[in-house]
């Protein structure tokens, strides 16, 4: 066949997990120089059928064959030696090692057999990032270092274990747009240089961006063998759900009301001391979406902290909600007062992974929403209202008993959104709803926003995807460094200068 | 009084008396930083250390070589590190819990050994226990202090600090310690790295299990050639506290070791000053709450931390 023409098949992969059928007869065709992408919402088994590639999974069907020859790894160091080297999602890196400590580790060079060569390691290390045009400093650690900068360790890493196929999980999910730009110029360098590029994502954008080939997976089979330029976005779209869906959010125009949130000179310290919100000034109104974009750690934090009491606000400042002065008052108060929120942190700080759906389904809510009697549960009560979380939110689950943690993250962060959407909130404070959760999921998240914002609510929507934030906002405001700047109406100004109010603030917006 | 106090605590006497006691810990947190830097979950260094003692004596006693003694208390320091293993790695107990029984249960089964092996009870004495003779530097003699302190002491005084360089080199200077301390910091990248997890935590804990048998042996076999009930008195837990503060740094460690030794030959130093015992006996282990209160007034950066990430 065209054994010569791929680099690497993988043919009628099957991987169950118990009654789980991750991949079910998936084949996957490479070729040699080509970025590839798989593609697929979150649990169609793209993951799955990379973790086989790298020998992370045993498959229970099926042949790998590479450079045209069967190969059968006994554990991802074998298959690191055989050239695939991969980038996990969550990053595998040591925060308290180096940088090179990170990048040789388990692939050390060695003299007189026992001892570590730094030197050594150290020049190659800088050839390979010399050839491939990174810059990492080699001797900081890794804790130091900001995200995209841990993303080019990554890829040096697989680079310097000698890789010729690098697979890249959802490697934009931590990226600002700007970048994404510089991840897909390495990765097209890359491709010319004769490595070849495996690249999972469900952004489609991303896909037609830097794709040569795409292979579509949907319930862990292949629904699609396509190239970029004979398929559409809703095309792709389609392989991928099974269905056609909205990418665009479906707004109709909305009566904005009084005001329903003033920050005034709000400013918080952060527990270094550090200011990291200064002096912010905004109002949410009635029936408003506010979108807070910004790289990561530019202060939203902060800002969401302040607003629901979890930081102390700076002498000065002052929060009103709904009319009465809430700087002072704590988390609970503000509960009670309709103020809900959907954090960032799904499993650390939204819900209980150990607990089951119900009781994820009240927390917050036993108090003020009087789940309970003067001592117990309500159960009654409480069955009835998370029933309507489950159906009203499409929450999938065997049953309300269900522990929370077995739920899919697209299935748990409809439960957290519905939970606090139920309730008679007026304020929601909405932080990357969407994040690690798939196109059917991310649509119906959206139009749920968009209802309540259209039903006499407002929400302060926190997203680091910045087409979520130009989507869904009726106003965006830019944090940049802990100032907030004005990024306009909807669609007043396009992802290009937003992306440049987030890097520079105001000053780069005249440039 | 109080200028004889402190006059006695800088003499070389209390060093040498410190070097001596310390011994024992630095041995064993030595080892205990493998175990740390791994993140074992191994808290049951007092019970490695005291069964090592009574092996150590049994050893010696039947052999009538103390080198026979600590090689027997080194292999059953690697049964009980076995044991712990296959609990805790392979049956998944919980190792907090197996730590506490492992501690709680060598008390008692010294206890019973001393009492079926020599049919005695609290202390058993004997000419047939062969201490480790003193060794003997004629080059430091002409120098009266250092003499005092460094001269005359057991073999393993010497090997402690060797051992703890030889620590420090693995850990830091070749593949093996860098990939066993990744394996402490992120097992899930070390695994996808190709380290064998499991492999690295069981190689850590058969040193922690040696070498706090080694560092239990010393204490019948320095020269006192007797065993006795609960002999390691929380020394082993001095071991844990060096290694937790020392984070896992074999020299930083060994500093750590020093310090508690110290404090040890303090007690001994002041109660020829008829400060009551109870009081000297506290020493210490107010020492070991002062380093952690220095230690954590270090780190403390005020404020609950309501994001959570410092967990």
């Amino acid at each position: 066949m065209n054994g010569d023409e791929y680099i690497l098949e993988m043919r009628n992969i099957t991987k169950t997990f118990g009654d789980l059928v991750a991949n079910d007869g998936v084949t996957l065709r490479v070729k040699k120089g080509s970025v590839h992408a798989l593609v697929g919402e979150n649990g169609a088994g793209k993951s799955t059928l990379m973790n086989v590639l790298a020998c992370l999974y045993k498959q229970d069907y099926g042949d790998i064959v590479l450079n045209g020859r069967h190969v059968h790894f006994r554990n991802s160091r074998d298959a690191a030696r055989s050239g695939i080297g991969m980038v996990h999602q969550e990053f595998m890196l040591f925060k308290d090692l180096t940088v090179l400590e990170n990048i040789m580790y388990g692939f050390e060079e060695k003299t007189a057999w026992i001892f570590i060569n730094k030197r050594k390691t150290k020049r190659k290390i800088k050839e390979i990032c010399e050839k491939y045009h990174f810059n990492i400093p080699l001797e900081a650690k890794v804790n130091d270092l900001p995200v995209s900068m841990l993303q080019q360790v990554e890829i040096v890493k697989v680079l310097y274990k000698g890789a010729d196929i690098i697979v890249l999980d959802e490697p934009t999910s931590v990226l600002t747009p700007q970048g994404v730009e510089g991840l897909f110029d390495a990765i097209r360098f890359l491709a010319r240089s004769g490595k070849t590029i495996i690249f999972i994502t469900h952004k489609l954008k991303e896909v037609f961006a830097v794709a040569d080939t795409i292979t579509v997976l949907r319930d862990g089979r292949v629904t699609g063998n396509v190239r970029p330029e004979d398929v559409n976005e809703n095309e792709l779209a389609r392989l991928m759900v099974g269905r056609e869906v909205m990418l665009q959010a479906d707004r109709s125009a909305r009566e904005l009301g009084g005001v329903f949130l003033r920050a005034e000179d709000v400013s918080v310290r952060d527990k270094d001391g550090v200011l990291r919100l200064k002096h912010a000034n905004f109002d949410i109104r009635e029936g408003e979406i506010v979108g807070i974009a910004g790289v990561a750690g530019s202060g939203q934090q902060q800002l969401v902290e302040a607003i629901f009491g979890l930081s102390g606000v700076e002498e000065g400042g002052k929060i009103t909600f709904l009319g009465q002065d809430i700087t002072r008052a704590e988390p609970r108060e503000r509960r009670r007062m309709g103020m809900g929120y959907v954090p960032q942190d799904r499993l650390g700080v939204g819900a209980n992974a150990l607990g089951t759906v119900w009781e994820n389904s009240i927390m917050g809510y036993h108090i003020s929403h009087g789940f309970k009697s003067k001592v117990f549960l309500r159960h009654k009560e409480i069955d009835e209202f998370t029933g309507r979380v489950v159906s009203q939110f499409n929450v999938k689950t065997p049953n309300i008993y269900e522990k929370l943690g077995n739920l899919s993250g697209g299935n748990i962060q409809k439960l957290i959104v519905g939970r606090e959407s139920i309730q008679d909130n007026r304020l929601l404070i909405v932080e990357d709803p969407t994040r690690g959760i798939d196109v059917g999921a991310v649509e119906f998240v959206w139009a749920k926003m968009l209802e309540i914002a259209s039903s006499g609510r407002a929400i302060l929507l926190v997203s680091h995807e910045l087409n979520e934030v130009m989507q869904l906002s009726d106003r965006i405001l830019v944090v940049y460094n802990g100032e907030i700047f004005d990024g306009g109406r909807y669609q007043e100004k396009n992802d290009r200068e937003i992306g440049l109010l987030m890097l520079g603030g105001g000053e780069s917006d005249a440039g | 009084m109080f200028w004889d106090v402190i006059g006695t605590c800088l003499s070389p006497v209390a060093a040498a008396a410190a070097l001596r006691l310390s011994c024992p810990l630095i041995i064993g947190s030595t080892g205990g930083c493998f175990n740390e830097k791994t993140s074992t979950g191994n808290l049951a260094y007092e019970c490695f250390m005291l069964t090592g003692a009574f092996f150590g004596a049994y050893g010696s006693y039947l052999t009538g070589s103390p080198l026979m003694g600590s090689l027997l208390a080194i292999v059953s320091g690697l049964v009980l590190a076995a044991i712990y293993g296959v609990l805790v790695y392979h049956l998944n107990c919980n190792a907090i819990i197996v730590s506490v029984a492992y501690n709680s249960a060598a008390w008692a089964l010294t206890t019973l050994l001393l009492v079926v092996v020599w049919n005695t009870r609290g202390q058993f004495n004997d000419p047939s226990i062969v201490s480790y003779s003193n060794l003997e530097w004629a080059f430091l003699k002409p120098f009266p202090a250092l003499d005092m302190i460094f001269n005359y002491n057991i073999l393993m005084v010497y090997f402690a600090f060797a051992f703890t360089f030889i620590g420090y080199i693995v850990m830091y200077k070749t593949p093996f310690g860098l990939r066993l301390r990744g394996v402490g910091i992120n097992p899930d990248a070390a695994q996808a790295a190709g380290i064998n997890v499991r492999k690295y935590r069981w190689i850590c804990l058969i040193i922690m299990g040696a070498s706090m048998g080694l560092a239990g042996s010393y204490m019948p076999l320095c020269g006192m050639s007797l065993f006795s009930e609960n002999m390691t008195r929380g020394r082993g837990f001095l071991c844990l506290t060096s290694t937790l503060v020392g984070k896992g740094h074999p020299i930083r460690t060994m500093f750590v070791a020093l310090l508690f030794g110290y404090a040890n030959a303090m007690t001994l130093v002041l109660s020829t000053y008829g400060i009551p015992t109870q009081i000297i006996g506290m020493l210490p282990y107010v020492m070991v709450l002062i380093v952690l209160l220095s230690v954590g007034i270090k780190n403390y950066k005020g404020g609950a931390d309501i994001s959570g990430d410092t967990l």
